[in-house]
């Protein structure tokens, strides 16, 4: 369980506060990873070199499957980890004026138990680096806009699950961090929590604080997120904005069939919009006409003495963007 | 902020009252049973620094450890407090809440034993020092020990040698290598205190105790902070994700 971080930590590099641009827009990158590779102990690579940059203010999303490497690569950025090989530019710690750069929040759902939640909270607001009244300050605005402010006083050891994750989220963002880094911060939460930790995370965008979110759900990450990246078996597969990874598969409906028995032998007759893909099984074809095309698709097959067994439809999202870059579902 | 990790550990502790309570009445029980069992004053003056090293030790390491593994000292350290600071000002905590818990016991053994007041006092102030020093040392036991139950163990038992080499447990024959290191053991002090409030003796070992009380926490800070906000003690260290 050794980590060797005297050789890697010379991989990491710590620079200055982020320079703006001239009209006070994004600047150039606030942290970048360069061909970023890492395994835990000897065991196999979790990270197989991977670049990654973002900006200052920048929502990014990072979506991928269960052991792609995306709460690894939080961790890093997060300054836990020092990379195997490549090199990690990361702001400093702490700004100019004292204040933590950091927020994180993961699944360590440790807290003073004892202590209520509005104690745990201030806690990290005065120890990101906020005074006393501006750290009462926040603290009350992020219990009312999270929807803990009706628990403030109670212990934390009392709070359910649910508002245990939502402190969570509080003391990451409570001190008004520049990098903000949330792994699966969804999860747990009510539509309504969501949909405030959404908008607190836009605002502080505004404010040009930066957000990379890991996160699964490729429903919540576009309604947030600026840019998502793809992570598949430690690398980045795809990146791009929304409409950009979206325009990336274009605009076809893939239609796939599976079949009790094969059609005759020849080819099937399918109008001019519909393209086959793969004739195998699942007999795969792509259209431009949208889902109107699969009835037209079947009586195709079934003209040609087919037997349909099952039809999955995937109109062109970020799944199938995923599925196409990586090879691979992103629920898999 | 330079006293918050200090305040919480305080305000964690008085939240915890049965504990906090316990914490005051079992030692003083132990205390009333020693000074009202007819045992004789340097074995009160023996059994005391025992029951306080191995006490403050055992639980300054453990509930460290648990601290670490849980992820907290990481998270503390991510929000900006330096792993040094939060160590130290958990050992003053740990100090200061032991000797509040532990000075009714002093306070019964000291009444058994018709101390004045500037011998009580004496003996308080040893105790302060002892608990920052078992603090450190559970502090250094948990930079080197990865499950709570190990550490509190270790802490312990190297807490207790160091009592067994103070000559709480026995005389050591002068010249010996036992006299030499009773000499440099750090809670000498608090033995030869004790025996000065229970029994009249003259009090040594001062320059021993000032020593450790002072470089201990230098080794803290040189040893201690790396290990315990590694993420190997994070729990969640083995998801690979």
């Amino acid at each position: 369980m050794h980590i060797p971080r005297s050789e890697a930590s010379e991989r990491v590099v710590v620079s200055g506060p982020p320079s703006e641009t001239p009209e006070g827009g994004r600047s150039s990158a606030f942290v970048r990873a360069t061909g970023v590779r890492f395994a835990y102990g000897n065991g196999d690579p979790v990270l197989k070199g991977v670049d990654l940059e973002i900006g200052a203010g920048e929502i990014v999303g990072i979506a991928g499957p269960r052991g792609s490497g995306k709460s690894t690569l939080l961790r890093m950025l997060a300054g836990d980890l020092a990379p195997d090989a490549g090199t990690l530019e990361l702001p400093p710690r702490r700004s100019a004026g004292g204040r933590t750069m950091l927020g994180y929040a993961a699944d360590e759902d440790a807290h003073f138990e004892e202590l209520s939640g509005f104690e745990n909270a201030l806690f990290f607001a005065r120890a990101g680096g906020l005074r006393r009244g501006e750290a009462e300050a926040s603290v009350r605005e992020h219990f009312a806009a999270l929807g803990l402010a009706d628990q403030a006083g109670r212990p934390v050891r009392r709070y359910s699950i649910e508002s245990r994750r939502r402190l969570l989220l509080v003391e990451a963002l409570v001190y008004h961090p520049a990098l903000i880094l949330l792994d699966s911060p969804f999860n747990g939460l009510d539509a309504d929590t969501v949909d405030a930790l959404v908008h607190v995370l836009r605002l502080r965008s505004a404010r040009r604080s930066t957000v990379v979110v890991a996160c699964n759900d490729l429903g919540l990450l576009p309604e947030l997120a600026d840019r998502l990246v793809f992570l598949h078996e430690g690398r980045v597969v795809r990146s791009g904005r929304v409409a950009e990874l979206l325009a990336s598969v274009g605009p076809k409906t893939r239609i796939e069939i599976e079949l009790e028995k094969r059609p005759h032998g020849g080819e099937v007759r399918f109008r001019p919009e519909i393209a086959v893909v793969d004739a195998g099984d699942p007999f795969v074809v792509e259209t431009t006409r949208g889902q109107v095309a699969v009835g037209e698709a079947c009586a195709a097959l079934t003209a040609a003495g087919a037997v349909i067994r099952s039809v999955a439809v995937r109109d062109p999202d970020l799944a199938e963007v995923f599925r196409q870059a990586a090879g691979a579902p992103l629920d898999a | 902020m330079i006293a918050l990790v200090w305040s919480v550990r305080w305000r964690t502790a008085l939240a915890r009252r049965r504990s906090f309570a316990l914490g005051i009445v079992v030692p003083a029980a132990v205390a009333t049973l020693i000074a009202t069992g007819g045992a004789g004053g340097p074995f009160a003056a023996s059994a005391l620094p025992v029951l306080i090293v191995g006490y403050s030790a055992i639980r300054a390491a453990f509930t460290l450890v648990s601290d670490c593994r849980r992820g907290l000292t990481a998270r503390v350290a991510r929000a900006g407090i330096s792993p040094a600071s939060y160590l130290l000002q958990r050992a003053a905590a740990h100090a200061t809440v032991d000797t509040l818990q532990l000075a009714p016991a002093l306070l019964i053994a000291g009444a058994a034993g018709d101390a004045s007041l500037g011998q009580v006092a004496l003996t308080v102030g040893a105790l302060l020092g002892a608990t920052w020093i078992c603090g450190l040392i559970g502090i250094a036991v948990a930079a080197a020990t990865p499950t709570p139950e190990e550490a509190g163990l270790l802490a312990g038992l190297g807490a207790l040698l160091l009592v067994h080499a103070s000559g709480a447990l026995r005389s050591f024959a002068d010249g010996s290598v036992g006299a030499g290191l009773e000499t440099l053991s750090p809670f000498r002090f608090l033995h030869e205190a004790m025996l000065d409030m229970i029994v009249g003796a003259p009090v040594d070992g001062a320059w021993s105790f000032v020593a450790w009380a002072a470089l201990l926490p230098a080794l803290v800070v040189l040893l201690a902070p790396r290990p315990l906000t590694l993420p190997a003690y994070s729990p969640h260290w083995e998801g690979q994700d």
